[in-house]
């Protein structure tokens, strides 16, 4: 079914010459790619789970809520976009997602509102013992922080600037967070709506070989949203009020020009030319990466 | 589609033949090109220098056409020794080919400028992202720390500030503009202006540690031996460096920076060699930051005529607001053409001007074997040429330095190892009476041509635990020590030395040798008479007349011109080579510099005094991009 409609779609678009449609390629090769239009269901079968942010494993379960949007030009954008209230998360205990190696967290969000003092967790992997996420890609005071620890006892590689961008309330964001093994610790922070650069940083020091796989405490997480799996209180708690629109998981670096075409906007003399209207366009976009097609 | 076996192989043949062609050159033109072309000759160019870079092989020449090109680009590419890969602009003219991090609306002026105070001349834009460095056609403008800074001109340190500046809301994503109001920099609407805005700084104290690809405009990957030629561009507005070499064996020449904190980077500072960029050559550039000695001239002017305040004195130097005074550390202008400079780097033949300073601390502090040969240094807010913290076999000889407030600098701030051997020599200086006498008039401090001392910090400040058992009675130089020879020095209305630590601290293993000082006096510090450093063989003369210990510097075997020759020095802004040549102490006896001889053959046998060794005519030396 995703191939046929694929090729049917694709080679009109070759021929009207839109070669810049680079986003939605990437996205079919995501491990886990959730677009949350009106589920938590990922592609291959890696479905999350809505519960509350201070609750332990999976249950019980919350029913998760989503938001009508508008607004994003960019070419792999939807239209809902699941909604966090201060309180929920979303997990998965999916052994697929427990990555030891080279990998990209990736996610299209609008913050609620940004706490001057809290941290918040926007995409974590709990870790092998009782100290550090194994990876963790996070926010204080508005500034995007990334972590890594190997065995879980201590953050080995922490990816912070004081003069890093502040991210504001109520304004797109497409965030990515890429480990390369012994290597480098990045985080890319683009405007969802322009597509632009906004800021990229990284760090190449104590950047462990692996991270553990080992599930002994939190069971070897994936979440979106809040760190904490236990009864310790609900710190870094995903803002009321926040959206996210997309994310995937990826297990490989993904290159500088794959993150940048994940937040690409179509060009306006290509849309011009195209028999199909723009919202048509980002219909089909959707489509050929959706779930519901893969699965088909 | 079908495809037969013969035409398989012929394919295969025509790509491998294709790649064969390797050495040789490969063209890029950002408007004309694709990247899906061969990129064998303009007419069929790539369009990115990323796709030109990953099909370079050793040998190679990358030709980029005039234009614009956004970065950073962030190359991972090796040459070799005997084959180094060349990239190349087609014109080395200043602004033919362009690497800016600039933000893209503000510079191509599809931004919308909204007047918010007429009477203040302030715009504003939208600006979402941090930036650190914003020119208005080619103008830099100073940073303030808050809009109503920028509104009233006052840095943060409460002295004035310079009389054009932005202010970036980062709350609310907008950038806040004064261009100067007299209009010598063109409109002061910003929307008649090419403005560019570059990104955030890097990390750490100064933001001069690189944190990511933000930091430069072109970033060479890879932590070995490179062998790579950068060659002609003009670099814009990068969060910090134009070029940033993580590897070695680089040269980058007939460049210019321009909103560039620094030229090129290294990739960090460290006392281990394997863990610094090395062998790195910064040469025939171009590093400014203008306007920023003509805002230093302006303020001055304003103090002297009573239309600026300055701040309750604790430091007379209240026109500093771009060392970090005017908006915080980070975005400090103390930078200079190189950072995090690593083993046998070599500056030479570059125009540094218009800047705060030549080479800071920022890129010294550990360097070693750091070659600074025939630049010209003009127009310096602060130091020319800084060896601190802990510089290693510096060598700093025949250049060309006018108008740096105080050219030379050895004032470490983090303890042992002092810096040293530096060597300093064949140099000529020269700064305006007018100058000196401004600074000394209006702020009651006089600069020196010679900044020395290591002040408490060193020992008692948090980062120098390691000094608390080390005596403060002496700082001594290390190895050869600190020997400054057959230097020209025009300083009139200035004086030889600064010091910065106190009287009864000592240096030790401090030589000036045949060196010619023309200053008012030998130094303001009334206290100060040698601090035990070695004086021999040089020749002072005093401008304006006066008396002022003199004689201490001339030294032993040296000479104290009874009066100043007010023919040379009425020429000496128009013709310094011709001030050179029938200069009076032409034919005074000079004395061998041993100490030198690792360095310089035949110092140990020099005669002469002053620039222009053993009677070699002195000349300005050739600097900056060629054409």
């Amino acid at each position: 079914m995703k191939r046929a409609v694929t090729s049917f779609i694709v080679l009109p678009l070759l021929l009207l010459g839109l070669g810049t449609v680079q986003g939605a390629p990437i996205l079919d090769e995501a491990l886990a790619y959730w677009g949350f239009e009106g589920n938590i269901n990922g592609t291959n079968s890696n479905n999350l789970t809505a519960v509350a942010g201070t609750t332990q494993a999976l249950t019980p379960a919350l029913t998760p809520s989503f938001t009508s949007i508008s607004g994003l030009p960019s070419l792999n954008a939807g239209t809902q976009a699941v909604s966090f209230d201060g309180t929920n998360v979303l997990k998965t205990n999916d052994p697929d997602l427990r990555l030891g190696g080279a990998q990209t967290f990736w996610l299209r969000i609008n913050l609620g509102s940004v706490p001057s003092a809290a941290s918040v967790a926007f995409m974590t992997r709990s870790r092998a013992n009782n100290g550090q996420r194994g990876i963790s890609l996070q926010m204080t005071n508005g500034r995007l922080q990334g972590y890594l620890s190997a065995d879980g006892t201590v953050y080995d590689a922490q990816l912070t600037n004081a003069n890093s961008f502040v991210l504001q309330a109520a304004t797109w964001y497409d965030i990515s967070l890429r480990y390369d093994p012994s290597n480098v610790l990045r985080i890319d922070l683009y405007d969802s709506v322009t597509g632009s650069l906004l800021d990229s940083m990284e760090t190449t020091t104590n950047i462990p070989a692996s991270i553990s796989t080992g599930n002994g405490i939190g069971s070897g997480y994936y979440q979106l949203g809040s760190l904490n799996n236990g009864s310790s209180g609900s710190a870094f708690i995903v803002p009321n009020g926040t959206l996210i629109e997309s994310a995937a998981v990826w297990n490989s670096y993904l290159s500088d020009v794959q993150i940048q075409s994940l937040s690409a906007v179509p060009e306006p003399k290509a849309v011009s030319m195209m028999v199909f209207g723009g919202a048509t366009l980002v219909m089909v976009l959707r489509m050929m990466r959706s779930p519901a097609v893969t699965q088909g | 589609m079908k495809v037969s076996p013969r035409a398989a192989i012929i394919a295969v043949v025509l790509c491998g033949w294709a790649s064969m062609a390797g050495a040789g050159e490969i063209y890029v033109d950002g408007k004309k090109g694709s990247d899906a072309s061969d990129g064998r000759s303009p007419e069929h160019a790539l369009a990115t220098i990323q796709e030109a870079a990953r099909r370079a092989a050793p040998g190679d020449v990358i030709t980029v056409a005039e234009g614009l090109y956004y970065g950073p680009i962030d190359l991972t590419i090796e040459g070799r020794a005997d084959q180094p890969i060349t990239i190349r602009a087609a014109s080395r003219e200043r602004n033919a080919v362009i690497i800016t991090n600039a933000e893209r609306a503000l510079r191509g002026g599809t931004s919308q400028w909204v007047l918010v105070d007429e009477s203040l001349g302030l715009y504003s834009a939208p600006l979402a992202r941090p930036t650190c460095r914003v020119l208005y056609s080619g103008v830099d403008l100073q940073p303030y720390d808050s809009l109503e800074a920028l509104k009233t001109f006052i840095a943060a340190d409460g002295n004035p500030g310079p009389r054009h500046g932005y202010y970036h809301d980062e709350k609310q994503g907008r950038l806040y503009l004064r261009l100067h109001a007299s209009g010598k920099y063109g409109s002061t609407n910003p929307a008649e202006h090419l403005i560019s805005a570059g990104p955030r700084t890097g990390g750490g104290y100064a933001g001069n540690n690189y944190d990511g690809p933000l930091f430069f405009n072109l970033g060479l990957r890879g932590n070995g031996p490179l062998h790579v030629i950068v060659d002609g561009f003009t670099f814009e507005t990068p969060g910090y460096a134009g070029v940033f070499v993580g590897g070695s064996d680089v040269i980058v020449r007939n460049s210019w920076f321009l909103g560039c904190r620094a030229g090129v980077s290294g990739r960090r500072e460290s006392a281990d060699a394997s863990e610094t960029s090395n062998r790195i050559t910064v040469e025939y550039c171009d590093y400014s930051q203008y306007p920023a000695f003509d805002d230093m001239v302006e303020l001055l002017e304003l103090k002297k005529a009573g239309q600026v305040q300055i701040a309750e004195a604790k430091f007379p130097l209240f026109w500093w607001s771009r060392k970090g005074n005017g908006a915080g550390s980070a975005k400090t202008y103390e930078t200079g053409i190189c950072n995090l400079v690593g083993s046998d780097w070599v500056v030479r033949h570059n125009y540094i001007h218009d800047a705060f300073e030549g080479l800071s601390t920022w890129a010294m502090r550990w360097s070693r074997g750091l070659v600074v040969a025939h630049n010209r240094l003009e127009r310096l807010v602060d130091n020319a040429l800084e060896s601190e913290d802990h510089a290693s076999d510096m060598r700093i000889y025949g250049n060309y330095i006018l108008n740096a407030v105080e050219p030379f600098s050895w004032q470490p701030l983090g303890g042992e190892p002092w810096p040293g051997p530096v060597y300093i020599y064949d140099n000529v200086v020269r700064s305006d009476q007018f100058l000196n006498q401004l600074i000394t008039e209006v702020s009651g401090w006089t600069p020196g041509w010679f900044k020395a001392g290591a002040s408490k910090q060193n020992w008692e400040a948090t980062w120098n635990s390691h000094m608390k058992d080390i005596p403060r009675d002496v700082v001594r130089s290390p190895g050869d020590g600190v020997v400054v020879f057959n230097n020209t020095v025009f300083f009139p209305g200035g004086e030889f030395l600064t010091r910065v630590q106190p009287p009864e601290r000592k240096f030790e293993n401090f030589r000036f040798l045949n060196n010619v000082s023309i200053a008012a006096g030998y130094s303001r510090q009334q206290d100060s008479n040698g601090e035990n450093m070695e004086f021999t063989h040089n020749v002072w003369a005093y401008a304006p007349a006066g008396s002022d210990r003199g004689q201490i510097f001339a030294g032993a075997g040296g000479a104290v011109l009874s009066t100043s020759d007010t023919s040379w020095m009425a020429e000496m802004s128009d013709d310094v080579e011709a001030i050179l040549r029938g200069a009076p102490w032409k034919g005074l006896p000079g004395i061998g510099v041993p100490q030198a001889a690792a360095i310089l053959a035949g110092a140990g046998d020099i005669r002469t005094v002053g620039a222009g060794l053993d009677g070699r005519e002195w000349k300005i030396p050739e600097a900056g991009p060629r054409p």
